[in-house]
């Protein structure tokens, strides 16, 4: 036999195409007996809409009006039956109760039986039939499912029916499975490639005709069923269905194959042959992942484990659990159910064996009886045998004489179960084997659940006599158990309930629930997804205010405060955490550790306050003070206090704090003073035996960031050896990329250069930037050329320097940074450090005017890896650099690129404008920036050689207005800081043209993204820039603001990472650093992810009304407008 | 080990045979307890002669307990729980009091006939099953015993078990009880009048009357329940008058203000300031309000079913799909007659 299936069969890569995909498409196809294919409902958007949407009844009422539409084709009007069909059976399959299911599929198979009647020549007959066939199916297997309700006069009866339902449907699955294969024979074996329709329509008719061969089969199999295990029409039934199955396998489809698979294990099970059904399921689970087939192998398997021969009960308990706890989103299918059904059948026979105590024997019960009820709620196959079970064990352990009767004894067993969670909390981690640790643990789950259902049954019990205190006691313990069991919006629940209604009659207990409230709310604040959880924000910071509130005296309130001035902090309001740790008394335990904390809170507002927030310069002058006052004070206190001859690491991070204060205030010896002679020192306390740890104030990060201040304090007292000697101690901890330290250092000194830049202080700034070159001059003398994280710190340095517009010596600093770049490349770098050398050096050369050279590297690099888009860019800024001074056919380059007439791999603005369009759709956090830079400077290069060339102006210019009216008409919610630049551009354009200046159509709406692309700028003059750092590409140039902000933010971010539960389930994204282009090829974004802007070349003439948008400032700048965040 | 069993038998059957001497009334103004001998007991008023002589009388509105000469002292705490709405427990305690109860007082006889309607009554609010029984056998009461002082009481309870069977009925008996002179019961049947005004959909009629029953039952202890779940009608109007807000800040203070107990009003409360937060948009908020009534207040059946139906969706809602198969478990096993269970299955 001759398949349609291989032979078209085609090999390219395309996803669609993924043998993977298209085995779950057709698997797909093959499972929902193709829905609506084949009749006009497949077009009819508007049906298959409500229908996906669940809104059944509005479907049948759409049809209604289709077919009472005069306007509609008379073969629409015809298959209006099929579709009701479709939509009743669809509407079937989505209800629970079996009584409407079934007076559904009665509907249903009572409208496909009409269009069969009026229809019996349609070509769609035969998928009626089949459709008529599967409800028979399905109705006949309910019937098998009851059996075990029936008495036995009622059971043969029922079984009867049940055979001739399976005869009848196995007749119209024949009859519609000879049509198909009539139909089938008619389509001739097409290409996928050269008739995707064709081919298209011959995989649907495939898939029908193995849908109804699987359907007889599987009818077959069901039919086996009716008989008694041994007898021998059984057996007789089960090798007739594996021969059909065998039969399905050859025919060589892999989603029937899959299916039939799946269904040989399940023949060979009930023949009782346990390891060829585990097999079959083995090689189920291992052909393919996350779908109903695996599901029901999965299930298969562990009916094979608790089968008579295997009695593998703990295992199945395990993989049952482990399936469970994996799979919460399908645990409501029938593999799902009968999954949860297994691991009860399994809990109760361990229950059953050995020699458990009679309690713990009841608790193994109950946890059975748990999941028997749980699998008899919803409709499926082991709903009628889960509550069987479920009345049995009920009534034996609910009849159970020591099943409390009363509040105080479930009460008292309640609390007799808690103090043995301990113990089995600690058989938990005590346990090395995996298994054993699994079994521990479950153990522990048991009895935490038993506590929980005494606790509860004792409030269920209690009478308005009962203890009001042991009442409070029960309702704590509850809450406590919830907390155990991760069920944190009932442990709040709970135990704000005793802090509140129970604050008279049993006041220690209510003053314990605060600590349970605000610790359950933290960790439902914790669990929640990073991007909702706000709510659980409020709620936490609701507590602790009210436990501040309630109990304003006690202990508590402390710790409540202290939690409430970090969800502050969380909640990026540092002031209002600071007045909140503020008002921790001076009688209090913990005043000292408040002051300090309110001084990290005050020096974090204000550095938001630099980045973001608009506060007068008096406020933010006042909140630096009560910082420097508050660490001081608590610095001191601790101090005092302490008697200890290491610091602890509270004191640690806020002397670091404080040296960032007085580092901004140009107290330099002082923070010497602090770092180091102040005993015990710091630096004492930041030493390690061995490795570093990870996190905390004695990690790389941490270190280095006291080093650097450090560092910053000698450069500025011109301690020269000082300053190099801690260069080398920061070498030395030195953990990441290649020159990360030395790129932070420096990124630290721009900062501080800006803010004093920014701040009008020119004395100090005058002073800071001799004594910084002074000190970059020794390090650039003395440097090593081996060490490469020196050299680009130097490199990035004196590129920085040569960027600031005040620097008179820019020349001479660019030539410095060019020599250690030069340097830099005779090494043995990394590839991607390399790369990122190259970029430099290009750019370096384009701010040198040697556009040549420039261009010259940019090509050495495009003509490897002409993917490069951060060399793409930055060749073709270079090429439009070098039209605008005196060569303008390099601006035609920069548009159009050297590919047609120049032979080069510099793609030009068009091409990579076109290729980043592509790639911003499947990246645009990534792409999305340089995608508009590119447009920006395709029409901005249009202007420039228009000025250069008046000849070509009328043409250029003319290019350059339909392109940026034709993008912003297809873009109208770009950036609103991108907006305005092309509207200057356009407004530029129009000038140039000598049109009257008009706007551009659209809204300029931000998306929501937009506002972390670019920061609007006030008219620098400079294009858009892409602005990601990385530490193989350090940025400099782009960075501003002060330095105390990073110190703020890093010493923040340990200390609430320090100080916050453990996060769960919550993963990292990795980005992406490369991105298909049309075609198939994978670019990468050159050096990493990152790129510095350079320099521009100098503003000509016109330029000024063509302002680019500042580009974006990296992370911790202090002019993003985004509120940095504590963690 | 016999011997051990028949002494706690014997201890058992002394307790339940134990009686109480003296009859005694309790007023809910200031919660005194008058002790001495009924004159008369009918659906107007209670008058006892106290042991100083003194004759008192007191509208059934104004009662807050009964007892009676020699009557079980079980039956007080059968009592407690019914106030408690305890209804399950009341009814196992009953049945077993019925059996045991030799006495033959027709005070005590009539006052189990009438307890016993009322826990049917309180179960067939989470159980349609139980809906006829109950509504049987509040009518059988109301026949057997026409002039008992707790008449009004369970013709309000008949009332608001026949609102959807028998509207008309419901309505006369609510009626009925509205315009008599106990003023307690007069304004309890007029809240579950304005009850019936929101379920046909009209807030601004249901607004008048329970902004009236809250008036009236202001500073009376005996009509605190009353004062709570008007106010829960009144901020129901507010939601439906697209006023969540309000409603919420309404909800907020009856939980605050109301009694543990019976627990019904606050679990009432807190069901509907879930409604409110649906209306405001706010997920988990709503799921909080419903989580309340689950985890405080599972005794109260009906608030309790409608609860584990609202978390199902809502614990799908918000991604925990485990919560949701949990809730629907237990409101299938707990309340398999509930129309909640009947939706959920749907």
């Amino acid at each position: 036999m001759k398949h349609g299936w291989k032979s078209a069969r085609s090999s390219n890569t395309d996803p669609q195409r993924n043998p993977v995909c298209r085995l779950m498409r057709t698997a797909l196809l093959i499972l929902t007996g193709c829905l609506f294919g084949g009749t006009h409902a497949a077009e009819d958007v508007r049906l298959n809409e409500l229908v996906q949407s669940g809104d059944f009844e509005a479907a049948l009422q759409h049809l209604d009006k289709v077919a009472a539409d005069s306007e509609t084709p008379a073969e629409r009007k015809n298959g209006i039956d099929l579709d009701r069909g479709n939509v009743l059976a669809a509407q079937a399959r989505s209800v629970r109760r079996r009584d409407v299911r079934d007076e559904l599929l009665q509907a249903a198979q009572a409208a496909y039986q009409q269009f069969l009647n009026d229809r019996a020549a349609d070509d769609r007959a035969s998928v009626a039939q089949m459709k008529i066939a599967e409800i028979g199916l399905q109705q006949a297997r309910h019937i098998v499912w009851d059996l075990e309700d029936a008495d036995d006069s009622e059971r043969q009866q029922q079984i009867t029916a049940a055979r001739k339902m399976f005869d009848e449907s196995r007749r119209l699955f024949v009859v519609a499975r000879n049509a198909f294969r009539k139909q089938l024979d008619t389509i001739p074996f097409v290409n996928e490639d050269e008739d995707p329709e064709g081919w298209e329509r011959r995989r649907l008719i495939e898939a029908r005709y193995l849908k109804a061969w699987l359907s007889d089969s599987i009818c077959l199999y069901d039919r086996a069923l009716t008989w008694d295990p041994d007898a021998t029409p059984r057996n007789q039934h089960l090798e007739d269905a594996i021969e059909q199955f065998n039969d399905i396998i050859r025919f060589g489809q892999p989603a029937a194959a899959l299916h039939a698979r799946l269904m040989l294990g399940k023949c060979w099970q009930d023949r009782g042959d346990i390891t060829k059904a585990l097999g079959y399921f083995d090689q189920v689970r291992n052909q393919s992942s996350g779908n109903v087939y695996v599901y029901t192998a999965e299930y298969c398997r562990l009916i094979c484990f608790n089968h008579e021969s295997r009695t593998d009960y703990a295992l199945v308990v395990n993989e049952a659990t482990r399936w469970l706890d994996q799979h919460h989103d399908v645990r409501n299918t029938e593999a799902g159910l009968g999954i949860l059904y297994e691991r009860a059948t399994a809990t109760e026979a361990l229950a059953r064996q050995g020699d458990l105590k009679d309690s713990d024997r009841t608790i193994q019960l109950r946890q059975a009886l748990a999941d028997f009820e749980t699998a008899g709620v919803v409709l499926s196959p082991v709903q009628h045998a889960a509550r069987v079970a479920a009345d049995r064990l009920r009534a034996e352990v609910g009849e159970s004489r020591r099943e409390p009767r009363d509040f105080d004894t479930a009460f008292d067993r309640g609390r007799e179960i808690t103090g043995k969670l301990q113990q089995a909390r600690k058989a938990v981690t005590a346990l090395t084997s995996e298994e054993q640790r699994q079994a521990a643990r479950q153990q522990l789950d048991a009895l935490t659940s038993e506590a929980g259902r005494l606790f509860r049954l004792a409030l269920m019990l209690k009478e308005s006599e009962s203890d009001r205190k042991a009442v409070a006691q029960a309702r704590y313990l509850l809450s406590y158990v919830y907390l155990q069991q991760r069920k944190y919006y009932d442990a709040v629940i709970l135990a704000r309930h005793v802090m509140r209604d129970h604050h008279e009659d049993a006041p220690e207990t209510a003053a314990d629930a605060t600590e349970m409230a605000v610790s359950a709310a933290i960790q439902a604040w914790s669990d929640a997804p990073a991007a909702d959880r706000d709510f659980e924000l409020k709620l936490a910071r609701d507590i602790c205010a009210e436990v501040v509130r309630t109990f304003p005296k006690s202990r508590f309130s402390t710790a409540a405060r202290m939690r409430l001035g970090r969800i502050y902090l969380d909640m990026r309001e540092p002031a209002l955490a600071a007045e909140v740790f503020q008002q921790v008394s001076q009688e209090d335990q913990g005043y000292a550790a408040a002051r300090i904390e309110a001084g990290q809170a005050w020096w974090l507002a204000w550095a938001q306050a630099s980045t973001a927030e608009p506060v007068d310069d008096a406020t933010r002058r006042q909140w630096k003070q009560q910082a420097r006052d508050l660490l001081t004070d608590g610095i001191q206190l601790q101090r005092k206090a302490s008697t200890d001859d290491q610091l602890n690491d509270l004191v640690v991070r806020a002397e670091v704090s404080l040296s960032g204060i007085l580092n901004q205030e140009g107290e330099f010896s002082e923070t010497i003073r602090r770092l180091t002679e102040s005993r015990p020192t710091v630096l004492d306390a930041l030493s390690v035996q061995g490795e570093r740890p990870e996190q905390g104030v004695r990690s790389a990060a941490f270190v280095g960031l006291c080093y650097r201040t450090l560092l910053r304090a000698y450069v500025g007292t011109r301690d020269i050896d000082q300053a190099l000697g801690l260069m080398q101690k920061l070498e030395q901890l030195e953990t990441g990329t290649a020159g990360s330290v030395y790129t932070q250092l420096g990124r630290e000194l721009q900062r501080e250069l800006q803010r004093l830049q920014d701040s009008g202080d020119n004395d100090r700034l005058q002073s800071v930037r001799e004594s910084y070159k002074q000190f970059l001059s020794q390090v650039f003398e003395t440097r090593n050329a081996s060490n490469v994280g020196a050299l680009l710190w130097i490199g990035e340095s004196y590129a920085g320097l040569a960027e600031d517009a005040a620097d008179s010596d820019a020349s001479e600093s660019l030539l410095r940074a060019s020599t250690v770049y030069n340097e830099l490349l005779q090494s043995d770098l990394e590839k991607p450090v390399k790369l990122a050398v190259r970029l430099r050096l290009i750019r370096i050369r384009r701010q040198q005017e040697k556009f040549a050279d420039a261009v010259q590297l940019a090509t050495q690099i495009l003509s490897d890896n002409p993917s490069a888009v951060t060399v793409q860019i930055e060749a073709a800024h270079a090429l439009s650099d070098w039209g605008e001074h005196g060569e303008p056919p390099r601006l035609l380059e920069a548009i159009n690129g050297q590919t047609k007439e120049h032979k080069g791999p510099v793609w030009g603005w068009a091409m990579l404008a076109r290729r980043l369009q592509t790639a911003e759709k499947e990246n645009p956090s990534q792409f999305r920036p340089l995608f508009l830079e590119a447009r920006y400077e395709l029409s901005h290069s249009r202007i420039r050689y228009a000025r250069q060339q008046p000849e070509a102006a009328e043409k250029q210019l003319q290019a350059a207005a339909q392109e940026v009216t034709l993008f912003t008409r297809l873009n109208p919610n770009i950036d609103p800081a991108w907006w305005q630049k092309f509207e200057d551009l356009n407004r530029t354009i129009q000038q140039e043209l000598g049109r009257p200046a008009t706007t551009l159509a659209g809204t300029g709406e931000a998306t929501e993204d937009s506002d972390s692309a670019l920061t609007p700028d006030s008219g620098n003059g400079k294009p858009p820039r892409s602005v990601q750092t990385s530490s193989t590409e350090p940025s400099l140039g782009v960075l501003l603001g002060g330095i105390g902000v990073i110190a703020v933010v890093v010493v923040f971010l340990s200390f609430v990472l320090m100080s916050r539960p453990k996060r769960k389930r919550h993963g990292v994204r990795e980005q992406p650093d490369t991105f298909r282009l049309p075609g198939g090829k994978v670019a990468s974004t050159a050096a990493g992810k990152t790129r510095s802007s350079p320099r521009q070349g100098k503003k000509t003439s016109g330029e000024e009304a063509v302002k680019g948008p500042r580009r974006r400032p990296a992370a911790g700048d202090a002019s993003v407008k985004k509120k940095p965040r504590p963690s | 080990m016999k011997y051990f069993s028949s002494i706690i038998l014997a201890a058992v059957g002394l307790s339940s045979s134990m009686s109480f001497a003296a009859d005694q009334v309790t007023q809910f103004s200031d919660g005194r307890t008058l002790r001495g001998t009924f004159e008369s007991i009918t659906a107007d008023a209670i008058e006892i002669k106290r042991t100083n002589g003194e004759s008192v009388r007191l509208r059934p509105d104004e009662v807050k307990n009964v007892r009676f000469n020699r009557e079980p002292n079980v039956l007080q705490r059968i009592r407690t729980n019914v106030r408690n709405q305890s209804w399950q427990t009341a009814l196992t305690a009953l049945e077993t009091l019925k059996d045991d109860y030799t006495g033959g007082d027709r005070r005590v006889v009539a006052e189990m006939a009438f307890l016993h309607a009322r826990c049917l009554a309180g179960l067939a609010h989470a159980d349609s099953d139980r809906t006829p029984p109950a509504i049987a056998a509040l009518e059988k009461c109301l026949e057997s015993y026409s002039n008992h002082y707790r008449r009004q009481q369970t013709e309000i309870v008949l009332a608001e078990l026949l609102l959807e069977r028998d509207p008309g009925r419901a309505m006369e008996l609510l009626e009925g009880v509205r315009s008599s002179p106990a003023t307690g019961f007069a304004l309890q049947a007029g809240m579950t009048m304005g009850r019936v005004l929101l379920d046909r959909g009209d807030p601004d009629q249901a607004l008048l009357i329970f902004e009236d029953a809250i008036r009236q039952s202001a500073d009376n202890a005996a009509t605190a329940d009353v004062h709570f779940e008007s106010r829960i009608g009144q901020a129901e109007c507010f939601r439906l008058q697209s006023q969540p807000g309000k409603a919420l800040d309404t909800l907020t203070e009856v939980i605050s203000e109301a009694p543990e107990d019976p627990p019904t009003i606050r679990a009432r409360a807190w069901l509907k300031s879930g409604d409110c937060q649906l209306n405001l948009g706010e997920q988990k908020a709503a799921l909080m309000a419903y989580l309340h009534v689950d985890v405080l207040y599972p005794t109260s059946n009906a608030e309790h079913a409608e609860s584990l139906y609202r978390l199902m969706a809502l614990w799908q809602t918000v991604g925990q799909p485990d919560r949701a198969q949990e809730a629907e478990t237990r409101l299938q096993t707990l309340y398999p007659q509930s129309r909640w269970a009947q939706l959920a299955v749907r």
